[in-house]
């Protein structure tokens, strides 16, 4: 009778599964290529799984846009159009001047930007937890996105992908407590880490200098110095200043450029453009020695993004390969350059 | 046999939807540990098919799921299951309420273990507020039992 049956677990089982749960945790703190190819291999399934219970929803909008009052779509088409051409026509111009500064750029260091290669992601899942607020977007590995990648939408830097699977790839908000990322501080010149706090639209920057002038409304850009994100794009803004006159340091405390709280589409940039190699420690010695000739010799030779890990915000695992250019053009219709 | 294999499959998928469903931030910090409440339960009722390796598969599939660090649902899935194994003839034998009050008290166990795993909270949310989904765990398992019970009833 199954009552009287004992099923008390062999202990040789139960300690082979602790220990490889165990290694598990260790691969994934270390960052091992195995851990992420489980996170991928499972990940497919169970970003399938929120693709297929969000699906219901995308149909009720599908279903309401299509009850729409025509006359309001046409209204809304004209809109568009109207702010398209507008957008062009400054794009136009802004092609112009990327030419200027790419040959500029060239004259001063040998290296120019490229204008990122962005792959529109709708939001398909949120899924928050105290240590990390991130999203699931319906991009994933079949469409370039691969971990490390930066994600922006219209107005700045929302956040990064942590793992792409099949089915999704997800991604973690700047916000969160186990992301940091390096800013350049207004225009001061002063560059350091942003981190996330875990609370809604709160980062904080410890810690700098009190020489450099911070006012509240100074917007932070990202630096580029941690090789994943761009250098350039706007990431926050300072909205509290805590000046500790006993420790010659300020401390802010600064809002998301981008709106986190309603995230529909991102843009992911499959090819983050200027994010320059890291820096080498040679050229890194030599400005802080300032000794301008070694600083030439280095400049001229070609750097070896390898001589020294990048600066990569604590929390993330894999290096992505900022630097090894793609070819831009691959065919996919969402790729716009 | 194929219709219980049938069940515990199926409940384990819309226990799994039912965790990485999509929704606002009280469900998620305060909803029942629905996995975990599954997998006991078929532990409880069908040992000799759901046992240790069954625990651990699914939680390293909700470690994916939920994006947290990888084996360490894994690691408390396949502990909670041993000890549910262990006591299984005591446990089959009690009643809902007694049944739901061992449930509630291995998942605070549960719970700061893996608040502990983790390393820390944040500000905004307290140790009792975390450990609310016990509470919750509480309430949900006697519902669960009925619940399950009407669809053994119905596949078999």
């Amino acid at each position: 009778m199954a009552l009287f049956e004992s099923h008390r677990p062999g202990i040789t089982k139960l300690m082979i599964l602790v220990l490889l749960s165990v290694l598990f945790m260790a691969f994934d703190r270390a960052g091992s290529i195995w851990a992420v190819r489980i996170n991928t291999a499972l990940g497919s399934m169970t970003d399938g799984m929120t693709r297929l219970v969000q699906a219901p929803a995308q149909w009720g909008q599908n279903l309401s846009a299509s009850f729409q009052d025509n006359l309001k779509k046409a209204h809304t088409i004209e809109q568009l159009r109207q702010e398209n051409l507008l957008l062009k026509g400054q794009m136009q111009q802004f092609f112009d001047l990327q030419n200027e500064v790419n040959h500029l750029k060239k004259l001063l260091h040998g290296q120019d930007g490229v204008v990122p290669n962005v792959l529109l992601a709708r939001l398909i899942a949120v899924n928050d937890s105290p240590e990390l607020q991130s999203f699931t977007i319906n991009r994933g590995i079949n469409d370039g996105v691969k971990p490390g990648q930066p994600v922006i939408d219209g107005s700045g830097i929302v956040g990064q992908i942590l793992r792409s699977s099949l089915s999704g790839a997800v991604v973690v908000e700047i916000d969160s407590r186990r992301h940091a990322l390096s800013v350049s501080l207004g225009d001061t010149g002063f560059v350091g880490i942003l981190n996330g706090t875990g609370k809604r639209n709160t980062l904080i920057m410890d810690r700098i200098p009190e020489r450099y002038p911070v006012k509240v409304g100074d917007l932070l850009t990202s630096s580029g110095l941690d090789g994943v994100f761009p250098k350039g794009y706007p990431v926050a803004r300072v909205s509290q200043v805590h000046d500790d006159k006993s420790q010659a340091f300020i401390n802010i405390i600064a809002t998301p450029v981008a709106n986190l709280n309603q995230v529909t589409e991102v843009l992911v940039l499959t090819d983050p453009p200027d994010a320059p190699p890291p820096p080498n420690l040679a050229t890194e010695a030599a400005t802080t020695q300032s000794q301008p000739m070694i600083n030439l010799i280095n400049a001229g030779k070609p750097q070896d993004p390898l001589a020294l890990p990048p600066l990569l915000p604590p929390g993330f695992k894999t290096l992505p390969d900022a630097t090894t250019a793609r070819p831009s053009a691959n065919g996919k219709p969402a790729h716009a350059q | 046999m194929r219709s219980e294999w049938l069940s515990i499959i199926s409940t384990s998928f819309v226990a799994l939807v039912f965790t990485l469903f999509p929704s606002n931030e009280w469900y998620q910090n305060y909803a029942p540990q629905w996995l975990l409440l599954t997998v006991l339960y078929w532990c409880i009722q069908e040992p000799h098919r759901v046992g240790l390796i069954y625990a651990w598969f699914l939680g390293l599939v909700l470690d994916v799921g939920t994006v947290g660090l990888l084996g360490a649902n894994a690691l408390l899935f396949t502990l909670s299951a041993a000890l549910v194994l262990g006591l299984r003839q005591m446990l089959h034998v009690t009643g809902p309420i007694q049944q739901a009050l061992f449930i509630a008290g291995l998942s605070i166990v549960y719970l700061l273990l893996s608040l502990w795993m983790q390393g820390g909270i944040t500000d905004g949310m307290t140790v009792l507020s975390y450990l609310a989904r016990a509470f919750s765990n509480l309430i949900a398992w006697p519902f669960m039992l009925f619940l399950f019970y009407l669809i053994r009833q119905r596949l078999s």
